[in-house]
């Protein structure tokens, strides 16, 4: 018995037809160079010593048995975002929550929306240097200066292992947090007027309203402005290779810092591809397991 | 009749001026190629037919940097010289070196020439990616050896651009580290320049105890932190030359590091910084320390003679006037390992004769000699004798440093010249930053660098 559609030929495949420029553009721009990067990943390719030569896994053993660098980047990149999208996401999901409430004025909310675009206007690499230079700073920045007029010791980044990660990640909420907050804003005040009233005819409290009402109906846009933010601070690099360096010692050295500097100060192209490809597949590793858990 | 005349006069006006505006434009043209001619041809350029490649297009591939953009001003009158094109592209150092190397090592050829370091010497030179510029030196048909005189290089200047016999670059910067000091808080406390580290130390101290007792308000001493080896790294192993220690021995594969020596580098080094530095350094590079030498909070470090521009720059220095200058604190056998720039011609580079016009050009005595004034670290010495030069710098005093350091306080061969230079002073500057910010001690840290450069086949000499 043959299949009928509602469709003809044509129509059936146009949208593959449509779909095909795109599809062109994400395969020349992400697969191919992905396969390129795991051609190289397989040899010791040396820039200051040529020719390449093919050694199968052995960049990807060394790795993962025996560079406890790699490790610690690989951990610090993996805490880092983790510990930074949470933190933007509770802190945004609130300052959206709040921008929305209608007992806020209009013009305010508009104007501090306006005021949280800023950082997306700020290119990362001025933005990193004005937290470096301006804010952190003991001698130049203003913050130690503000602090010393409370009587507040200033704050050396570059002391111990704990200031210099706190200091990246304050950073980060300062200039991400907003991404977050518009987005959430948006999603909040589409939510229809008539369920907030439906629920306060029901009695339902302050946390009850977020946590039954409108994390619920916003979901699928919490789970893109998380898996979008997670994957921006797994690759996060100009604001820690501007700040940090990396350092103190290895301490806020990434995955990203690791992989440029292996590939462009040791011309390590083979084990800085090797390190990026792992890095890939945990990227995507997480990203499916994320929307697979969320079930977006 | 008059009709007529008049008519015949306009017809002949109008003749006259069609026919003379191609000519007036053209006479203009050549007016504008004279003044550009006379512009490169400004000065003694030697016997040398500059016009032999013309029409052809060299791309140039600099770091942006103060005597980068003297040459940018200079590339027009180069063109009108030599009848060639040049694409003149200034990046940032960093990126200039990535994208120099990969178009090097690509073997495509798509920049003729570039900037070279001396410390990134070996990084091009030793897989041969950089032409032997003797062959052009010593061509007739291209260099006319009189006039170029390659002599009027001090030894050790021109020494640096050479790798396994091969000249791989002609030097058109000497660079190396002074002393800066502030003149007048020196004159306040009657102190006088360090000259061994032992001085230095005592006189870091004494500036120190000044800021304590409130005589004045700069912080005795500053040096580079930051992570990197061309960060804190180069002045690290820069410090360690000066004091006549090598942290490796990348010929016989040996570490240092872990040695007495080695940790006597490291412990001054980094004592140096958290004794008398100003609170929340360890991230600093070049630039907050040149702008805090400016601002008037630091008594003294050392930096690079090239800096003295911005130093006595008066609409951007609180000290313009206010600086010495000497050679940096030396152990009796210890010299500083020279820094400078070359031009070097990409072994690939399918245009090599014609790129080679443009190295003569940028590093001859008379260009030199043109530009010199105007960032002040020349590397032909003829030119520390002109009266334009002489004038333009900030005093005697600066000149004689500068002309001790080229005859006799730089190394031009020294152990850290190396195409593993990246890798290794990276990872020890790292361990370095790891006792700035008090995470180890100097022995851990050392014996941690150890560990990590045993795993790229160095052997631990102690």
């Amino acid at each position: 018995m043959a299949t009928t559609s509602a469709y003809n030929r044509d129509d059936r495949t146009f949208p593959y037809i449509a779909i095909m420029p795109v599809a062109l553009i994400v395969l020349l721009l992400g697969a191919v160079p992905a396969g390129y990067t795991f051609l190289l990943s397989l040899q010791r390719y040396e820039l200051i010593n040529p020719p390449a030569v093919y050694i199968g896994m052995k960049n990807f053993v060394t790795l993962l048995t025996d560079d406890p660098r790699f490790v610690h980047a690989l951990v610090f990149t993996l805490c880092f975002a983790l510990v930074a999208t949470s933190l933007e996401l509770v802190i945004g999901f609130f300052i959206a929550h709040l921008l929305a409430d209608r007992e806020v004025s209009h013009f305010f909310s508009s104007m501090i929306r306006t005021l949280l675009l800023v950082p997306f206007v700020v290119a990362p690499v001025v933005a990193s240097y004005t937290f470096k230079t301006l804010i952190y700073d003991q001698t130049f920045g203003y913050l130690n200066n503000v602090l010393k007029l409370v009587g507040i010791p200033g704050v050396d980044l570059f002391h111990g292992s704990i200031a210099a990660p706190i200091g990246i990640l304050v950073m980060e909420l300062i200039l991400r947090t907003p991404f977050i907050v518009i987005i959430l804003y948006a999603a909040i005040s589409s939510i229809e007027v008539s369920i907030f009233d439906a629920s306060k005819i029901d009695g339902v409290n302050w946390a009850q309203n977020i946590g039954r009402v409108i994390i619920p109906v916003i979901r699928p846009i919490i789970v893109i402005g998380c898996i979008l933010r997670f994957m921006d601070a797994l690759k996060m690099f100009d604001e820690i290779y501007v700040v940090t360096a990396g350092g103190p010692g290895y301490v806020t050295e990434n995955l990203s810092i690791f992989a440029t500097t292996q590939a462009f100060t040791y011309f390590h192209m083979g084990y800085a591809a090797a390190a990026a490809f792992l890095f890939l597949l945990v990227v995507v590793f997480l990203v499916a397991l994320f929307m697979r858990r969320i079930r977006l | 009749m008059n009709r007529t005349i008049r008519r015949g006069i306009v017809v002949f006006l109008a003749v006259v001026a069609v026919c003379a505006m191609p000519a007036l434009l053209f006479a203009g043209g050549s007016q504008e190629q004279k003044a550009g001619a006379a512009s490169g041809a400004n000065g003694n350029w030697g016997n040398v037919n500059w016009q032999q490649f013309k029409g052809k297009t060299l791309n140039v591939l600099i770091t942006s940097m103060p005597v980068a953009e003297v040459y940018k001003k200079q590339i027009a009158a180069f063109e009108a010289l030599t009848g060639m094109k040049v694409n003149f592209e200034l990046l940032n150092d960093t990126d200039r070196r990535k994208k120099q190397i990969v178009d090097f090592s690509s073997h495509m050829g798509e920049y003729d020439l570039g900037n070279i370091g001396f410390a990134n010497r070996e990084e091009f030179a030793q897989p041969g990616y950089l032409a032997d510029l003797a062959a052009y030196v010593n061509n007739p048909k291209l260099t006319d050896a009189a006039w170029y005189n390659i002599g009027d290089y001090p030894k050790d200047i021109i020494a640096a651009g050479y790798s396994n016999g091969k000249l791989v670059y002609i030097p058109f910067t000497a660079e190396f580290f002074l002393l800066w000091y502030r003149t007048d808080i020196f004159k306040q406390l009657n102190l006088s320049p360090p000259k061994t580290f032992d001085d230095l130390r005592a006189t870091a101290a004494k500036l120190d105890a000044a800021r304590k007792a409130g005589q004045i308000s700069a912080y005795a001493w500053v040096d580079r932190e930051l992570p990197g080896s061309s960060e804190a790294g180069w002045n690290l192993f820069c410090t360690a030359n000066r004091m006549n220690v090598d942290f490796l021995n990348y010929k016989a594969m040996t570490s240092n590091v872990a040695t007495p020596q080695g940790k006597s580098v490291l412990t001054f080094y980094t004592s140096m910084i958290k004794d008398y530095a100003p609170p929340g350094t360890g991230n600093w590079s070049w630039g907050e320390i040149a702008q805090a030498f400016k601002s008037g909070q630091i008594a003294m470090t050392v930096g690079g003679n090239a800096s003295y521009t911005y130093l006595e720059d008066p609409a951007q220095s609180k000290v313009a006037g206010k600086v010495g200058y000497a050679p940096p604190p030396m152990t009796a056998e210890g010299r500083d390992p020279l820094w400078e720039w070359g031009w070097g011609l990409n072994a690939d580079s399918k245009n090599k004769d014609a790129a080679w016009l443009f190295v003569e050009w940028a590093t001859s005595p008379t260009l030199m000699n043109q530009i010199a004034p105007e960032y002040g670290v020349p590397a032909r010495k003829s030119v520390y004798a002109a009266p334009g030069f002489i004038k333009a710098m900030p005093g005697q005093q600066f000149i004689d440093a500068e002309l001790f350091m080229l005859n006799q306080g730089v190394n031009p061969d020294p152990g850290l010249i190396n195409a593993k230079y990246g890798e290794t002073a990276d990872i020890i500057s790292k361990e370095m930053s790891n006792i700035i910010a008090g995470i180890k001690n100097v022995d851990q840290a050392a014996s941690d660098a150890d560990a990590a450069l045993s795993k790229l086949g160095y052997t631990p000499a102690h």
